[in-house]
Formats: C-alpha cells, structure tokens, sequence
C-alpha cells in the first residue's frame, strides 16, 4: 500500500484525527524508532487502532553519544 | 534485603508554590579527591544522569581532556558534553560508581537519570504521601 492508496481515507478523517496523525508521524520522526515486533503488545494493539506513543526522553542523545555511555558503563562494570 | 531510605518530595525552587512538588535529592559525590553534596531532581525521563559545567568543574577535573564526548538532546539540547564516573553515596547506603555526562554549559540541572542512577537503584515515587524511596537495585 501506498500514500497515494492511504490519502483519500486520510482526507476524509475527522480534523482531530489528522491533527493526531501528525502529531504521530512527528513523534515517530523525532523519536528513536520503535521496532513493532519490540513493543509490547497492548501498545502495538494501541497503535493499529490509531493510539499515539511518545517514546520521546526529556534527557537524551544521539547514537555516537550513547555508544560512549555504553562504554564508559561496561569500563565501570569492568572495574568493580 | 535493604530497607528502603524515604526522602520527600520539595517544593520545586524557584517554582510555582507549594503545590509544585519534586523528588529532589542530595548525593554526595566525590572524585579526584574532591567532595560535596549536589542535590538534583530524580528524573526518569533522563536517559542519563548530567552535571551543570560549574558543578562537575568543583571536581578540578579537565573537561577537555576527558576522553568520551557526547551530545546531550532533548529539552536542554544540543549541548555537548562528556562522560565523567564520579562516586556518589546516597543516603545510608554504600558507595557506587554513578556515570555523569558532564555538560559544557549551566543551563542543565542536575540530573539523576536512567544510566546509570536508576540502574544502581530502586526508586518508588508516592507523590500523593509527598515522598519517595530508594533502596539499593536488587537483581
């Protein structure tokens, strides 16, 4: 399925529906990605019945910056 | 098992009134020889525990050569900063190895974050009691 089949059903949404809708698609883009299959499973359910999950952190970095907090942790671990 | 330690909840300095609760806490924190108290907000919303500039520079300890950069995002983003494993004693219990990053900037609170303070420690919030309470991670 593409865009172009889903846009005439998005079209003909609710005005609060399309406003949820971007507001996921802008909490999917600017979150890290959640992998459906690492869900649990009531979120999943959640979102197949139009649910939004903001899985955003208040306090967060980037992969390169969480690599290094993986290492200094396993360098830490390693020193006990 | 341990007994849990019970610290309240405080109004937010700086904030909106008494209502304006939150689970701050004070840690003493020691590395290169130096130690003091910090008190931060108990964030689980933190994916890592963070330091101001000038607090984490009271530890005489070079930024530029710490050696693990990283970006701090988020509500405080972009901000760089870089690691920094400091010992920190909570309460009555031992001492462990708490991982900061270590920002190059003060507009960052303090900060007791996922990684690793939520790692070393059970946290239990009861805000309606106004007090929360933490106790060694048991595996």
């Amino acid at each position: 399925m593409s865009l172009a089949d889903l846009l005439p059903a998005i079209r003909a949404l609710p005005v609060d529906d399309r406003r949820q809708l971007v507001h996921l698609l802008i909490d999917e883009l600017a979150g890290p990605a959640l992998p459906e299959d690492r869900l649990p499973e009531y979120i999943g359910e959640m979102l197949r019945h139009g649910g939004v999950v903001s899985a955003g952190s208040q306090i967060t970095t980037d992969a390169a910056g969480w690599q290094a907090i993986q290492e200094a942790m396993a360098e830490l671990k390693g020193a006990e | 098992m341990i007994p849990p330690a019970v610290f309240p909840f405080v109004p937010r300095p700086g904030g909106l009134g008494p209502g304006d609760t939150v689970p701050l806490l004070t840690v003493r924190l020691s590395t290169n020889g130096v130690v003091f108290d910090a008190t931060g907000l108990v964030d689980t919303g933190a994916t890592f525990s963070v330091l101001p500039l000038d607090v984490g520079a009271r530890f005489g300890v070079d930024w530029n050569r710490l050696t693990r950069p990283l970006a701090i995002g988020g509500a405080f983003g972009p901000v760089p900063a870089r690691l920094l494993p400091v010992d920190a004693v909570v309460g009555p219990f031992p001492p462990v190895k708490l991982l900061f990053a270590w920002a190059r900037s003060n507009a960052v609170p303090v900060l007791f974050g996922q990684t690793n303070f939520f790692d070393e420690f059970d946290v239990c919030f009861f805000r309606r009691r106004g007090e929360f309470h933490i106790q060694p991670a048991t595996p």
